[in-house]
C-alpha cells in the first residue's frame, strides 16, 4: 500500500464514523406507496432490460449484426453475379442434344 | 426492530396479500435500506425516492426471491438495493466541477494530508472529512464510487462486497486499486490546478 493508499485509508475511517449517524425513522405513508406502486408498475420494462445490458453490450450486438448482415448481403449478390456467366460457360460447352 | 421477527413467515404472508405483513416487512427493512442509499446517494435525488423505488423492487420481485441456506434475506434486499443506487449513480451524467478555492480550510487541510503536503493528520471534525471524501468519491465513475464507499468508508470485506455486487472478489480488488489510483490522480488534478508548478 503506497502513501496515498494509507491516508486516504485514515481519511475514509474518519469520514466513515458519521455514517451511521442519525437515521431517521419510518416516513409516514412509504408503506402505502410502496405497495401501490409495486402493483401499478410493470416488473420490468424494456428500458430496465436496456440498462441492464447497458449500452455498450447494445453497441457491440448491433456493429456484429451489421457485419453479419453486410457479409450475408455480400455473398447473396457474389452469387447473383456469377450465376449468368457459370451458366453461359456451361452452355457454350455442353453439346445441345438438338441439332 | 424486534429479534423475533420472522422474516420468512412474513414473506410467505406477503405473498398472499397480508397487507400487515407488507407493512411489517418495509418497517424491519427500512434501516437497512436508507443506510445502503444515504451512503451511494447521488447528488441530485432525494434519498426518500430513492430508498421508495429501493422497496419498490423488492416487492416486485418478492416472487422471484429463493431462500438460501446460510443466506439470510438482508443480503438480497441489499443486492436491489445496491443496484437501484447503481443505475441511479450511473444516470447521473453530469460530474461536478469544483476547485481548491471551493473548499473550505478544514476540507483544505484534507486534502493536503492526501497528497503529503502536510503530514500530520488534520485535527478537524469528521464532518470535514466526509464533505471532502464526498466531494472526490463525486468525481469517480458509479462502479468506482461505489467500491470505495463500500470498502473503505463501510469497511466491508471483499467477500461482503462481491455478494452484494455480484462481482468475485477479484474484481472488487482490481476495483478498488484502480479508484483509489484515479483518486490519486484526480486530487492531484485539483491541487495543480491551484498551484501550477513553475
Amino acid at each position: 500500500m503506497n502513501d496515498f493508499d494509507q491516508r486516504w485509508q485514515v481519511l475514509a475511517r474518519k469520514a466513515g464514523r458519521l455514517l451511521d449517524e442519525s437515521l431517521p425513522g419510518l416516513p409516514p405513508g412509504l408503506a402505502a406507496r410502496v405497495l401501490a406502486r409495486s402493483r401499478e408498475a410493470p416488473v420490468e420494462s424494456w428500458e430496465d432490460l436496456l440498462g441492464a445490458l447497458s449500452l455498450r453490450a447494445v453497441l457491440v450486438t448491433t456493429c456484429l449484426c451489421l457485419v453479419c448482415a453486410g457479409w450475408a448481403f455480400s455473398e447473396w449478390y457474389e452469387v447473383r453475379i456469377e450465376r449468368p456467366a457459370l451458366e453461359r460457360s456451361m452452355t457454350r460447352e455442353l453439346p445441345l442434344p438438338w441439332p | 426492530m424486534s429479534e423475533a421477527f420472522d422474516v420468512q413467515t412474513c414473506i410467505g404472508r406477503v405473498r398472499n396479500g397480508d397487507q400487515w405483513a407488507s407493512r411489517a416487512l418495509v418497517e424491519h427493512l427500512h434501516p437497512l435500506v436508507r443506510r445502503l442509499v444515504r451512503n451511494h446517494l447521488p447528488r441530485r435525488e432525494s434519498e426518500e425516492d430513492l430508498v421508495q423505488e429501493a422497496f419498490i423492487k423488492v416487492f416486485q420481485k418478492l416472487d422471484g426471491y429463493q431462500p438460501r441456506d446460510g443466506i439470510p434475506f438482508e443480503h438480497w434486499v441489499s443486492r436491489l438495493t445496491v443496484r437501484t443506487c447503481l443505475d441511479a449513480l450511473r444516470a447521473e451524467r453530469v460530474r461536478p466541477e469544483w476547485r481548491m478555492a471551493d473548499l473550505g480550510e478544514n476540507e483544505a487541510g484534507w486534502l493536503d494530508f492526501l497528497l503529503s503536503r502536510q503530514a500530520v493528520e488534520p485535527a478537524s471534525s469528521s464532518a470535514d472529512a466526509q464533505a471532502i471524501v464526498t466531494r472526490l468519491l463525486a468525481l469517480l465513475s458509479a462502479p468506482d464510487r461505489l467500491v470505495l464507499t463500500l470498502l473503505d468508508l463501510e469497511q466491508r470485506s471483499t467477500l461482503e462486497i462481491s455478494e452484494i455486487t455480484g462481482w468475485t472478489r477479484a474484481m472488487v480488488k482490481m476495483r478498488a486499486m484502480r479508484a483509489r489510483f484515479k483518486l490519486r490522480q484526480i486530487a492531484r488534478r485539483v491541487m495543480k490546478n491551484d498551484f501550477p508548478e513553475p
